[in-house]
């Protein structure tokens, strides 16, 4: 594996070298002007020229360019332009909310995705086969906000059970914390965990016709035992692959049910940035982003190698 | 394949135990565990006095747009729930345009009301602890004159001074007249401390002589404010403290509100406020608010020239957009001033009354008709509801109108600039503020570098007069003449003055409002 991830090192600090300038130009290139919207309508140019110099706005980019990876490189992400404070020291405040919200849709999208997608493909009778068939549609058809928002209706304003607005941490207060978590993360992980589910029923209902299969039976060996042993172990590889890219989906649906939920996520702190054009937050934001989406790359591929032997690391 | 009809062993090393039995069990210690576990719902429900004023309680208030303590001159959306407690003016003029006392005890207006004396009061200590006098007052507005805060009125004190003349007496002179302007003035002008203001630019540190002390802050997220035990009126305030969190969304809001998480919630829209207002476990506070206009570049064809103009205020459907965008809430005027103002011309407000008949007609006379018409329009819902039916009407008259949505982040730098295109739609938190004011603070109105880039010598004399007026008599005269002017040259077509709208949760009372803010010095939970 350390060679598997040393081979692999020249080309993940490529793509993030790469990350950097297309994460600093992205946001420069959009209209607006973080001066402008700090200072406000009623601002005047004169009052608006003198924050652009203050930002540091003023300089050549290159210059900025060059002083944001020095920054980097050193630990030092900026300072945001909106709220005047350490970038570091913003995300470092929401992470743990946004980490919270996608560790726990992550359990809940591989229990409800496995899971369903197991019935379903060791489903016998017509009936079973029904139910399973049924909740995959439903669940494909559902985005994660309608979902979101009916869990709101049912469990915060009918019944009033769990808790719709805001959270706890759950390492601060984990009784409450965790009851803060549940709606959220099961409206972010369901209605994902139908398209996973259906790709572990056919890669099941696949392995069931393969021979190694047939012989096992002919042996006499127990159907539950086959299912465990051999077709779900075989069928997981796709899962383990669509898994691991649901989960940028999450980090981007985060965004939606960390609005509705009023969870003061990364997610919400991007859209704050972008909508005033923080270009300081956004950029740091976006090489995070594909940073996590190269590391999960990485963590899959080994997952697939420690599901299959036929799979070698690198190969 | 697997026979479907065959019998099925149990794997090997699985219990005995039968998997009915299993499951009631967790069942049972769920439900056991659930029942013995704090509820978050419960504990998310704050409790307070049963009635009447009384001590306790934590008072938790929503706002869509963070908060910005660097803003702190202003009356930005984000700052409305901190900015009157942490810190605290001379005056508060309340939503009935009366100026109540709280740093300044008394003021009296001398020298044809180019003078003004402040006596303050005594016995105030600012959070740190030091005590609050003169120095701290013209400290403030020197400040404020140079524009720190992002003092947007700054304009209206230019030639001011300030001196402290008295260890508790503040003289102000100013090269014109105060009587119209200067209460509004200290009230969009909170105290700060000389010593610690810097740290209102990241929010690290805010001092102040409000009743709650600034005791956690996350930028972007969340405000926790405590009681100030050293309050200078004894027995206030009730509140053991207020929380403040950003929730960006609307429906999120009325979750928050609904749930029971939070009393008071700003950032709702209107149709999503009247779900919930009921006038018994819900009310609908109306204060201020803001100015929403159709502009137009007086240098672009066709709006180069004023029949055209004119033309449009004739066509806009005003009272069609107030209730079905406004809810009704609003005021549709011609006016961009609110009624209250000194010496208000009522006779003008209706001017431009809506006939499209005589609107198609003024234009085909001006020669526009079929003229294509790009309108800027800020991308969120409420303008662009208005511009929908800006456009119809428009359509209906005889142009062509199309929206051009902008981001605020593209929208505002080109306002400031005056480059928004041939015609825009504007919102502009001015509502009741005094018209010689309103030139200063309002972009779109300014005598000079205003939105429409309309240079006039006779606006720019007529809206220095009114600023320059000595009494009542000639801000009345004055404005009407202004008034008039402003409609004969419709460079700024006024569609409606809609109040800034806050629900608030039965249980919490007695909140003063004011134009820049909440104060809850006074206010108090009921359950």
């Amino acid at each position: 594996m350390i060679h598997f991830l040393i081979r692999r090192l020249p080309s993940v600090l490529l793509v993030l070298v790469a990350t950097t300038a297309i994460a600093f130009l992205l946001p420069r290139l959009a209209p607006g002007d973080p001066a402008a919207i700090a200072a406000g309508p009623e601002a005047t140019a004169e009052q608006v020229a003198a924050i652009r110099v203050e930002m540091g706005l003023d300089r050549p980019l290159a210059e900025q360019y060059v002083h944001w990876m020095g920054g980097l490189l050193t630990g030092d992400l900026g300072q945001s332009l909106q709220f005047k404070r350490p970038v570091a020291e913003l995300i470092g405040s929401r992470v743990e909310s946004t980490f919270e919200l996608t560790v726990a849709a992550t359990i809940l999208l591989v229990a409800v995705s496995l899971g369903l997608g197991i019935f379903a493909g060791s489903a016998r009778s017509r009936l079973s086969r029904f139910t399973a068939d049924a909740s995959n549609t439903v669940l494909l058809a559902m985005p994660p906000f309608l979902f979101g928002l009916l869990l709101i209706i049912l469990f915060g304003v009918v019944f009033r059970l769990l808790p719709i607005s805001g959270e706890v941490a759950v390492l601060d207060d984990p009784v409450i914390g965790l009851q803060y978590l549940i709606l959220p993360a099961v409206a972010m992980a369901v209605p994902m965990g139908g398209h996973v589910a259906m790709l572990v029923q056919s890669s099941m209902d696949n392995a069931w016709r393969q021979d190694y299969v047939d012989l096992a039976v002919a042996k006499g060996v127990p159907r539950r035992w086959i299912t465990l042993r051999h077709v779900v172990r075989n069928s997981l590889g796709p899962a383990a692959v669509t898994i691991g890219m649901r989960f940028g989906d999450m980090l981007a649906g985060a965004v939606v049910i960390e609005m509705i939920f009023a969870r003061n996520g990364i997610g919400q702190l991007g859209v704050s940035g972008v909508l005033s054009a923080d270009y300081n937050l956004v950029q740091v934001i976006i090489v995070g982003t594909v940073l996590i989406a190269v590391v999960v790359q990485l963590l899959t591929e080994i997952a697939m190698a420690v599901l299959d032997p036929r799979v070698r690391l690198g190969a | 394949m697997y026979p479907s009809n065959r019998h099925v062993d149990s794997i090997p090393g699985a219990s005995a135990l039968s998997r009915r039995t299993l499951l009631s069990g967790l069942a049972v210690l769920g439900a056991a565990g659930l029942a013995g576990c704090r509820s978050a719902v419960n504990e998310s429900k704050t409790a307070g006095a049963t009635s009447g004023p009384a001590r306790g309680g934590t008072l938790v208030a929503t706002v869509a747009a963070p908060p910005d303590p660097a803003a702190y001159f202003t009356g930005r959306p984000g700052n409305i729930f901190w900015n009157r407690n942490v810190l605290e003016t001379l005056v508060m003029v309340d939503q009935d345009n009366k100026p109540q006392p709280l740093l300044a005890t008394k003021w009296e207006l001398r020298d044809d009301n180019r003078t003004l004396v402040l006596s303050l009061r005594e016995g105030v200590k600012f959070h740190g602890g030091r005590a609050f006098s003169a120095e701290d007052v013209v400290f403030t507005l020197e400040r404020e004159m140079a524009g720190d805060g992002l003092a947007t009125l700054g304009g209206a004190m230019k030639g001011w001074k300030a001196s402290a003349t008295g260890q508790h007496e503040v003289t102000i002179t100013s090269p014109r007249p105060l009587q119209e302007v200067v209460l509004d003035i200290l009230d969009s002008t909170p105290i700060i401390d000389r010593e610690t203001y810097k740290g209102l630019a990241d929010g690290s540190k805010v001092i102040g002589t409000g009743p709650f002390l600034w005791s956690g802050y996350k930028a972007g997220t969340e405000i926790k404010m405590t009681r100030n035990d050293a309050y200078w009126e004894q027995g206030l305030p009730y509140l053991d403290g207020i929380e403040l969190t950003v929730i960006g969304d609307s429906t999120a809001q009325l979750a928050a509100l609904r749930s029971g998480r939070a009393h008071l919630a700003n950032g709702l829209n209107i149709q999503d406020a009247k779900t919930v207002v009921d006038d018994k476990k819900f009310h609908l506070d109306l204060n201020h608010g803001l100015v929403y206009a159709l502009g137009f570049d007086v240098t672009k064809a066709p709006f180069d020239k004023p029949e055209v103009r004119r033309a449009i205020g004739y066509a806009i459907d005003r009272q069609r957009i107030n209730q079905q965008v406004f809810g009704g809430v609003g005021a549709t005027t011609s006016l961009p001033w609110s009624e209250d103002a000194t010496g208000y011309p009522a006779e003008l407000a209706a001017t431009y009354a809506y006939q499209p008949d005589r609107a198609k007609k003024m234009i085909e006379a001006a020669g526009a008709a079929g003229a294509r018409v790009e309108i800027a329009v800020h991308a969120l819902p409420v303008p662009r509801n208005v511009i929908e039916i800006v456009s119809r009407n428009l359509t209906d008259v005889g142009l062509r109108p199309s929206a051009l949505e902008l981001p605020p982040a593209e929208f505002e730098p080109r306002r400031i600039a005056g480059k928004l295109g041939p015609a825009f739609l504007t919102w502009t938190a001015v509502a009741k503020l005094p018209p010689a004011l309103s030139l200063y603070g309002y972009p779109d109105l300014r005598p000079a570098k205003n939105t429409s880039n309309y240079a006039d010598a006779g606006y720019r004399e007529r809206a220095q007069a009114l600023i320059d007026s000595a009494d009542e008599s000639e801000t009345a005269q004055r404005l009407k003449d202004l008034s008039q002017y402003l409609l004969d040259a419709a460079f700024l077509q006024t569609i409606a003055i809609v109040p800034a709208t806050v629900v608030r949760a039965d249980a919490a009372r007695d909140i003063l409002v004011s134009r820049y803010g909440r104060s809850m010095r006074a206010a108090y939970l009921t359950r």
